[in-house]
Order: structure tokens, then sequence, then C-alpha cells
């Protein structure tokens, strides 16, 4: 395990940001013992722990001196370090990553030889201590308040002393919590000062691990307390202790806006691959313009295009929506987003990370040709009963979390939504009744269990259901063809999974899952009806192994059963491509039922021939159920660490999918079909420009082939001929390139700037040119930022600017008299091109704390100048007139949310 | 499998359903007159059996009384609509396919008159063999659907002036057994709800409706004229749909169409609607007109139309 987070000549292959407060006047006065930084009982908000179960904690803290020259003028200064820390926790090298602005005044030295004295308790890696490397900063400041009373004379300092020791008569003794979370502060320092016969007596306690402090023999007298705790914000108070009084407080520190000790891993396992981007919780919850769903951050990272509003489409590279697969915790989900893409199922308290990789993905993934998207659920270690209640616009959720004994916990969130009663306030019409207005729940259930570091068993329920129900009252003006006035549509599913983690040694893991769910949909809206009922089996076994410090092998198996049992009525589904529409008239009947078994075995090698160049070779066999077809898909990544701050990559390997269930279905395409194929071609350097500013450039190349395409041919029969309706004639070429810069959290700040330049091309079958892809965007720019401000506040922004979606043209129009309506005549395939696309989305948050819970509330505005961005043409009844279709107005959502 | 597209599929129709409904359009509403139009066209028998010849009759509307011409024709297989409805054999090559046969055959083009005819006075298994794509000879682009009789394509261009509009219907040829014959529905009555109580529109208008006002009007369809069929799909016998369509020359009804569904919209519903003519700024003329045109889900057509005379509101 040692080579996943080995840091060698300076490659960073992954790293944390901390920082540290020192008190200035403390370690300068030198009166107390070096100030410990505090250890919150519950893990940091804000760990990523995707790969990194634990993240280095500060064990034995150590207080720079404050430079006497820097003093004397009145300097302050930050300095942020670089710390290897090795498995053991013990900081093996120290260097200046960001120094002062104070050149020559002394501050990086001190900042070194302190921090060479620091000790951590190591990060681990599923119960494994691994090394790391993380920044680490220290803040040296002046006091604020009145000048720091002058040192008595150490001949007073025992006078005093020794009156106290004499005179006491009180006690003073008290606890130490968070506010807003009411959980224990260890390792506080607490002062307590009085004036005592005109000289000022100082004495100084540490929290234990439950918080409390103790102070005995205290004279009575007003004493001013005063607690400066690293990640706080700085509390001040006075105490008047009487004669034999023993007086006991409670003290609620609040956290400051940017709190050095929240951790963010950058990247929790090792970079094998060419483009991953690595989204923590905290990033994600407070982006602008999302509203809080976690998957529809992924829209605004380098490579994914803009996709219309609610539709839940990842559009990666230029590729088809369904070209991108979607997992949770490593096995792909029935379901993602509620009715197609209102809202994902995967609630913000459950969320751990999400890592996207918009192509050249490791063998592990496969059955894809566009990217990946995995949804890592948090690690469940809750230390006490805790949760959060939250309340949006669409829904509200509630999430609570407890431990269950020293090794087991447990975990609870249920959903359910209301968006139909605003739906049906804004859609008040006579038209229409809403009589089940669109509703949705999810619930999630999440037990883990760890005997020992070496096993660990999580076990996961997850359920949904969507229904919608509208009676219509003259279903003739929505489609003469309607042959019903009632419009139900559900879909739920339930899926259950177990996942054991075996990791004896630090050389050898292994993760076997099971995923059993079942889904039904069942729609239907006059003659059009689907029924299907999905049975799924997923079982992946994954072994990680390292053979020595040059070799390592990722291998397992991943297996896809599938029973699917149904009947659809309906028009064909509109592809790559066509119009949008559903012509009702065309309506085909089919029986859905078959058994799919999709097996496939993977095999990597990260092989390091030198410490700072990564080769990964790999290969991975699918059988496609679907297809009848065994495909070989061979893929090779490579990392060089030509600084410790700068990386090359590069990556090449094929990929293929199965067409989707409607293009094999007998009765709606062709059962022949075979699987798609791409070619991803990929090379980039990354450079971190700052500890907490980094750069990732990309250039992509992509060839697509055998794509599943709708052709008129016919394929002899037994007693004539049959339509093919489909088949594997369409290729396509994309390329492209990507610019990630990234501002991790830090002075307040996080956000990044993302821009995308490509260019998708394709050429369906029988066609004799390219056209562009649905949604090839010249250009999409992304630029989101957050920064907090005092008082819990924080703001947000995001901008977007992208090219307009190609469109096809109506030149013309029949009338269909059987149809009683204008049937459009399309001109060439996206020849024409809408209006680029842009808006602002505007976030401020605020929180409030209180004793033991705490209360966050936001406001989101999108579209913030009420841009009329076009999404396409609408025309009139003969497509003869046509004005621009344009996305939602300026939109307010506000949502509140407690932690407890 | 690639990610199942069908839930997609369904939310966008959902999405669509709901936003089309909730959206006001700033175009003309699709029942309201005001250019050359093919509102219909009927073929009497709705769907001919071999022997018989079937009468092509067009519903047509034309601000004024401009001069309409046009053309009609007929194809036996058609692309996609679109592509337009193009005829995908060429008439030599359909006519060398079916050798002697085709001497009964009707050219492509059917003429130029205000009514056409298609005689089926041909060989039923030429449609047979057509269907089955065992034509001899003749290399079919694609398949034709024969579940209810043969689909003939016809065609009919209409030109004034200025404008012109192309229209298509299918003309289902009943070449075996078990194809169902089906008769045009009709529509016996238009009438307005006054306030001096019902009244009938007749083409001599007779009866006033204030502009700005809303009046119910109905129709009195004629008796079958949902006929009842065996339905292939659900191999039981149900009742035809049907679907008026209310064309208006001013103003705005409140539903451009409204259906008869067996066992959803009841006939009482469907027959009646709400009219509420435009404003003498926006519709000068002190008459407007009033085409209800019904169809039934199996090819069969019929209408009929009125004029009412408009007065201002009080």
């Amino acid at each position: 395990m040692r080579a996943l987070f080995r840091l060698s000549s300076g490659a960073t292959v992954f790293g944390l940001i901390a920082g540290w407060h020192g008190n200035a006047a403390a370690a300068e006065a030198g009166q107390a013992p070096p100030r410990a930084p505090l250890e919150t009982s519950k893990p940091s908000s804000r760990l990523d722990a995707s790969g990194l179960t634990k993240a280095p904690k500060l064990s034995v803290p150590a207080t720079p001196k404050y430079p006497e020259a820097a003093r004397a003028r009145g300097l302050e200064a930050v300095v942020v370090l670089l710390l290897d820390i090795d498995n053991e926790g013990r900081v093996t090298s120290a260097s200046v990553a960001e120094p002062s602005l104070h050149p020559g005044a002394g501050f990086e030295q001190a900042a070194l030889e302190a921090a060479r004295a620091l000790e951590f308790e190591p990060a681990e890696a599923n119960g494994r201590a691994v090394p790391v490397q993380i920044s680490y900063r220290y803040v040296f400041t002046l006091p604020r308040s009145a000048p720091p009373p002058a040192e008595p004379p150490a001949g007073e300092r025992a006078a005093a002393k020794e009156h106290s020791e004499q005179r006491a008569v009180a006690t003073f003794s008290g606890r130490l919590q968070e506010r807003g979370s009411g959980l224990a502060l260890a390792r506080a320092v607490i002062s307590v000062s009085s004036e005592q016969r005109g000289k000022l007596v100082e004495l100084e306690a540490t929290t234990d691990e439950r918080g409390t402090f103790r102070f005995s023999n205290l004279s009575p007298a007003v004493w001013t307390v005063t607690i400066d705790a690293v990640g706080y914000q700085p509390f001040r108070t006075t105490e008047q202790l009487s004669s034999g009084e023993a007086v006991e407080a409670v003290y609620h520190l609040e956290p400051a806006p940017e709190n050095p000790f929240d951790v963010t891993v950058i990247g929790a396992h090792p970079r094998k691959e060419v483009s991953r981007t690595t989204l923590a919780v905290a990033e994600v919850e407070q982006v602008p313009g999302v509203a809080g769903d976690p998957l529809a951050v992924v829209q605004n990272l380098p490579g994914v295009a803009r996709s219309p509003f609610a539709s839940g489409q990842v559009i990666v590279r230029g590729a088809a929506p369904e070209d991108t697969r979607v997992f949770i915790d490593g096995l792909e989900a029935p379901l993602i987003y509620h009715f197609g893409g209102i809202r994902s199922v995967v609630p913000m308290p459950l969320l751990g990370s999400i890592d996207f990789y918009p192509g050249n993905f490791g063998v592990q993934y496969g059955r894809a040709t566009g990217g990946i998207v995995d949804v890592s659920l948090k690690p469940l270690e809750p230390e006490s009963f805790g949760g959060s209640i939250d309340v949006s616009i669409f829904d509200a959720s509630v999430y609570l979390e407890a431990p269950l004994g020293e090794k087991a916990a447990l975990a609870v969130a249920a959903r359910r939504s209301y968006i139909g009663e605003v739906l049906g306030a804004v859609l008040s019409d006579d038209a229409f009744n809403l009589t089940v207005a669109p509703r949705y729940y999810d619930y999630h259930l999440l037990g883990s269990y760890r005997p020992t570091p070496d096993h660990q068993l999580t076990a996961q329920l997850l359920g949904s259901d969507d229904r919608l129900e509208i009676l219509f009252e003259s279903p003739a003006d929505l489609d003469p063809a309607l042959s019903g006035n009632r419009l139900t549509s559900g879909e739920r599913f339930l899926r259950a999974s177990l996942a054991y983690r075996f990791s004896p040694s630090e050389s050898f893991e292994n993760v076997l899952r099971f995923a059993y769910g079942r889904a039904v949909e069942d729609d239907a809206f006059g003659d059009l009806a689907v029924n299907i009922r999905t049975d799924s089996l997923q079982v992946r076994d994954g072994v990680r192994q390292a053979l020595d410090r040059r070799v390592t092998l990722a291998y397992g198996v991943d297996v896809a059963m599938t029973h699917l049992d149904g009947f659809v009525r309906g028009p064909g589904l509109p592809k790559e491509g066509e119009p949008q529409v559903f012509e009702l008239e065309a309506s085909t009947s089919s029986r859905i039922s078959g058994d799919y078994f999709s097996p496939a075995a993977y095999l990597e090698a990260e092989l390091s021939p030198f410490a700072s160049w990564l080769i990964v070779p790999g290969v991975r066999v699918d059988h496609f159920g679907g297809t009848d077809q065994t495909v070989a898909q061979p893929r090779l990544t490579t990392r060089l660490n030509i600084t410790r701050d700068f990386v090359a990559k590069a990556g090449a390997g094929l990929f293929a999918q199965e067409p989707t269930l409607d293009e094999i279905d007998a009765g709606f395409g062709n059962p022949k079909l075979g699987a798609e194929r791409a070619l991803h071609v990929s090379t980039g350097v990354e450079y971190r420009l700052l500890p907490h500013l980094g750069i990732d450039t990309t250039v992509f190349y992509k060839r697509l082939w055998d794509l599943v395409s709708r052709t008129d041919t016919f394929a002899p029969d037994s007693g004539g001929a049959r339509p093919l309706r489909f088949d594997n004639g369409g290729r396509g070429t994309i390329y492209g390139a990507e610019v990630l810069l990234r501002h991790d959290f830090a002075n307040r700040f996080s956000g990044w700037l993302s821009y995308t330049l490509s260019r998708s091309l394709r050429q369906d079958s029988g066609a004799s040119t390219e056209r562009v892809f649905d949604f090839d965007q010249t250009h999409v720019l992304t630029a989101l930022g957050t920064y907090a401000l005092p008082r819990n506040w924080s703001v947000g922004a995001r901008f977007r600017l992208v090219s307009g979606n190609p469109r096809t043209p109506v030149v013309a129009s029949t009338f269909n008299a059987d149809a009683d309506r204008y049937d459009p005549i399309y001109g060439a395939t996206n020849s024409e091109r809408n209006a680029p696309f842009h808006q602002l989305d505007l976030r401020v948050d605020k929180r409030w704390l209180f004793t033991a819970w705490s209360l966050n509330a936001y406001l989101e505005v999108q579209n913030a100048y009420n841009r009329a961005n076009p999404e396409g043409l609408s025309y009139n009844y003969n497509y003869r007139a046509s004005t621009q279709a344009s996305g939602l107005p300026l939109l307010p959502i506000l949502g509140l949310r407690a932690d407890f | 499998m690639k990610r199942e597209p069908l839930a997609a599929s369904r939310a966008a129709f959902v999405f669509a359903a709901l936003t089309s409904l909730a959206c006001d359009s700033d175009f003309a509403p699709y029942n309201r007159l005001e250019s050359l139009r093919v509102l219909a066209i009927q073929s009497q028998p709705a769907a001919p059996a071999a022997g018989e010849t079937a009468l092509l009759t067009p519903l047509l509307y034309a601000p004024g009384s401009e001069q309409i011409d046009l053309e009609w024709s007929w194809c036996p297989l058609v692309g996609p609509s679109d592509d337009g409805f193009p005829c995908l054999l060429e008439e030599a090559d359909f006519r060398a396919a079916l050798g002697q046969s085709a001497a009964n055959v009707p050219t492509f083009a059917l003429g130029n008159e205000t009514t056409a005819s298609f005689p089926f006075a041909f060989d039923p298994q030429v449609l047979a063999a057509l269907c089955r794509g065992t034509l001899a000879g003749l290399a079919l682009p694609a398949l034709p659907d024969c579940s209810r009789g043969f689909q003939a394509n016809i065609r009919l261009v209409a030109r004034t002036e200025e404008d012109e509009v192309v229209s298509v219907r299918s003309l289902p040829l009943r070449f075996a057994g078990e194809h169902s014959a089906n008769q045009n529905p009709a529509i016996d009555a238009l009438s307005a709800l006054t306030a001096e109580g019902p009244a009938l529109i007749e083409s001599t208008p007779a009866v006033t409706l204030l502009r700005d006002t809303e009046t119910v009007i109905e129709i009195t369809p004629s008796a079958g004229a949902a006929e009842s069929y065996t339905d292939e799909d659900e191999a039981r016998v149900v009742s035809e749909r049907l679907v008026f369509t209310w064309f208006v020359e001013a103003g705005e009804t409140e539903y451009a169409r409204t259906s008869f569904i067996e066992g959803a919209v009841g006939l009482d519903e469907a027959r009646r609607n709400r009219w509420e003519p435009a404003s003498a700024r926006d519709f000068p003329a002190d008459r407007a007109r009033l085409i209800v045109v019904v169809r039934d889900n199996r090819g069969g057509v019929g209408w009929r139309q009125g004029s009412v005379l408009l007065a201002g509101a009080p």
C-alpha cells in the first residue's frame, strides 16, 4: 500500500491542506506551553475519504518562536509549509511552499524549526497508516487588544505563584464544546488571568479528551478567561470567583470561517488516470447554481457540456449522455435522477466525494465509451448520535447517524419531495388536474462494521419511488392521437448491496461487492404503455496487490446479470441527431423479456521504473450478453513527475459498450447489433502553482466506430425482408482540449475555472458527410467560487459562457391529414446553432450556531440577470414562423439545513 | 447495456407535456383560419375494398374568394414524414413489376379536379405481394405496414397565387378478409347556446355571437359516428375514438380539439366547446365561419360548417 501513497522526489501523489494558527503572543512570551491544535471528536466534515480513511491528526504541536525583530516592527505573516509525514506520523521533511510577505524577517525559519518538531497521528487508508504530504500553515499574529502585560520578573512570578498557592480558595472547572455541534474540544488551552496586588497572575490549563479543564486553588477575584483556540473564534469572558466557591462553566467556541483543521484531500488515491477530478463534499455543497444537488456539480467540470435544465444529462466530451455511466460506491445505480433529472437520488449528507473521469478511465470501469462518474458515500464513522434536517424548494430530508459500539455504525436518510405542490401552483390550469402531483422519495440505510483494521463490512439499502398522475381535460389538444386522458408515470427501485474489504497488509487489499436490485417502470398514457421490471445482480471483486515497491497489480471481475420482463407500446425513441418528437401513430408493441449475462475481467499493473514515473498498462475483457460478444480493451496510462509540482501524463485505450435496450429489441430495433467501440487518446500536464492552486490541462482525441445508427435497409428474412432499423454503421471523431484552474479552500476561498474547447463529429450509417453531434459545444467556460465572510456568511457565484447547441432547421412542412397536424421537413442535421448561452448564478449562505446544533440557510438565484438563453426554436403549427425557446428565467431557490 | 434511455425519455415526455400546457404561445392557434389550409381529405368509402372506387374530397379554406388549384397524386410507398413523405417508387418501375396487373392500377397522377377518384380495380394479390416485399422485380426500400390494409398514400397540393399547402393522407385498401370496413363519421348539426337558447349554426348565418364573449358551441354527431370494431392489439371489440377539430375564422376556442375516448372522455364532453370571437379591431368582418372536422382513428373523416354573425359586446 505504500506505493499507493508514497511521495517521492516531490511527486505529490496527493496533497492535503491544513493549517495552524500559532498564538504569537504566547509563543513569544514563553508563558504557556505550546498550544496544541484542537481536536474535535468527529472527523472533519470536509474530509474526502474516497481512499484515505483517516486524515493525519496533529498529536504534538510545536509553536514557532515569534521573530523578535518582526515583533518589534509589528509585522505579522502567514507561512505555508509543505510537510512530508511518514506512516508513523513524523515530519520527515519540511519546506516553504508560500513564504511570508516579509522576507528576511525570520518567519520562514521560525516556522520550519517548529514544524520539524510536529508529530501527527498518521494518515490511514483502509485502516493502514500511510505517508502523506500536507500543506501546513502558520499564522503569526500579534495581539489585537491591549499590549500583553509585561512579563513579571521571574522572582515576582514565583511570588505570585506562591501567593496563589497560599491563598487559593476557589475552584474553577468546566468544559469546552464546539458551538453548533456540541462536540467536545480536546487539547485546547484555557488561560485565566487576574490582577493580584497590582501584579498579573496568569495560569493555563489544557482540556482533556472530553473537553474538560480544571483550575484549583484560585484566589477569590474576577478572573479573565481567554481561549484562543486554533480554528475557532477567540473567546474572552470573566468569571467572579468567591471564597470557597467551585465554579463550573461550559464554554461554546464558534468555528472560524476557515478552520485549518478542516482537511481537504485533493486526491485521496493515487492519480493514475490522465484526467480525473475529485470533488469533496465541502466543495459540492456550496457550489452556486446547482441547488445543493451533488451530481449537478459535475456539469461544471472540464470536458462536460452544458445540458438543458433538469435533464440530468452528463454529456462528456461531446458524446451522447447514455455513453457515460454513473456509479454509487463502485456499483452502477439503477436510477440516478428522480424524474430523469430533477434531483439526484444521492442526498448531500451521505455524500463523500465525486470522482469524474471524462475519458481514458481505468480497466476497473467498463461498458461505457464516454465518461465515468463515481459517487462515493462518506465513510460512516460517527462518534456520537447526530444528523441533519434539510428543507429546500424541491424536497425535505432527514439524516441520522449513530455509532453502534466502537466497531459499527448505522445511518439512515430519507427524503420526500413536494415539488408537485410547487408545480401545481405554477401550472394552475383548467386543462388538466395533477391527480397525483409529481412526487418522489428515496431512502437509504447504511451500516458499517469494522471488527479489525483488516476487515470492514458495509451494507447499504437504497430505495426510490417516483410517481406522477395527470388527468387531462382534452387530451386531443395535446396530441390528437392520444387514446386516453390519464397520464400515469411511476418508477421505483430497491437495491441492497454488501461490500467487504479485506486488507491484511499494506500490500494487499481485496474488495468484494454484491448488489441486488429491482427496478419497476410503469407508465401509461392512452395507448402508450411501458411496464418493465428489471432485476439486476452485480458482483465486483477487485484486488490490489503490491508485489514490490515498483510493481502493483490490480485485478478483478465485474459481473452484471440482468433479467428483464415487461411490455412496451409506443413510438421508437428518438436517437442522436434526430428530433425529439414522439409520433404516437408510429407506435410499436413489443414484449420485453430477456436475460443478459455480462461478465468482465480486468488486470492492471502499476509500474514505477523510477520513483517519479508511473506506467499503468491494463486490459479489460467484457462479454456483452445483449450482443453476445466478447471484447478485449487494452488500455495504457502514464504519469511522469518532472518536478514535485509538475506532472506530464498521457493515455490511450479501447472502450466498448452495448447498445441500448430498445436498439437491440426485436420490436423496436435490431437484435443483431454489435457493441459500440471507442479509442481514447489524451495527454496533458498538471502544475501546482501553489499548495492550494493547481492547473490541469488535457488534450484529447476520441475515435468512435460501430456506432448504432438508424438505417432504412432490410435484411433477408423468412418469407421476405426484415427492416434492420439500426446497424453499426455510424462513426465519429471527437477532439479538443480542457483546462482546469482550481483553487482549493484556502484564504477563505474555493473555486475553479474550467474551459473546454472541443469538436465532435459523427457520420451516420449511409451518410456521405459528417455532422456535429447533438451536444457539440465548441466553447464551454465555467467560473465558480465561494468566499467565506465573517460571522458565518459566505457568498458564491457561478458564471457560464457556452456555445449554443446545434439544431436541425425546419425547411418546410406537410399537412398530415390523417393525424390532423403539420409534419416538419428537416434540413441538414445539426446544420444550425443556437446563440451562445451565458448565465450568472449567485448564492448566499448564512450559518447560525447554537449550543448543540446549527442552522444553515441559503438563497440561490439562478440566472441572476434573467438572460433569455436559447434552447432551440419554437414553431407555429405549420412551421412557417418560429421564435426562440428560452431556458429558465431568473429563479430564486431557498433552502434550510439544521445539523445536530 | 447502455444506460436505460426509457426513463429519460419518459421524463422528457412528462416534462414536455406539463410545460406545453403551462406556456402560452405567441402564435395564432392551430384552429384559427387565416390563410390557405387543407383541413381534411375525405375518402368515400373510407376504406375501399377491391372493386370499389374511392372518391376523394378535400375540405379547403382560403381567405376571401381566392382561386385554389389542386394537384392530386398517389404513391404506393412513401418515405418518412421528416423528408416530406417522398414517393419511394418510380412509377415506371412499379408498373413494370406489376406486369399485366398494371393495366387496372391508377396512374400516380390523379388529376387536378376539385375531387379525385381512386379505383381499386386491380388484383388484391398485387397488394399482398407488395406487403410481403415479394413483388418480383421490385426492390422495395422499405416494407409497408399492412396490418389494416394496404395504405396507399394520397397527396394533394393546393395552390393559390401566393400560397401552397402540400397535404397527404393514407387510403386503406382492404385486400384481405381480415381488413374491416369503416364508415366516415358525420356531424348532423352545429349549434350555439345563446342567451335566447340553443340555435343552429347553418351555412347562412342566422345566429349572432358577441365578440370578446365566450359562447358555448355544440355539435351533434350522427348516430353511430363512433363505430365498434375489433382492436387487433387488444383482441376485443372497442369503440372508435373521435377527434373533433374546431376551426374558426375569428378569435379562439377553449380547445382546438376535443375527443371522445371510450372509457375516458364521454361524447357529451367532446361535443361541447367555447368560442370567443375576436374584437372588430382584430377581425373586422361581421360574420365568421365555424368548421368542425371529425376524424375517427381508422381513417374516417367528416365535417360540418356554418357561419355566425358577430356583434359588439354590450
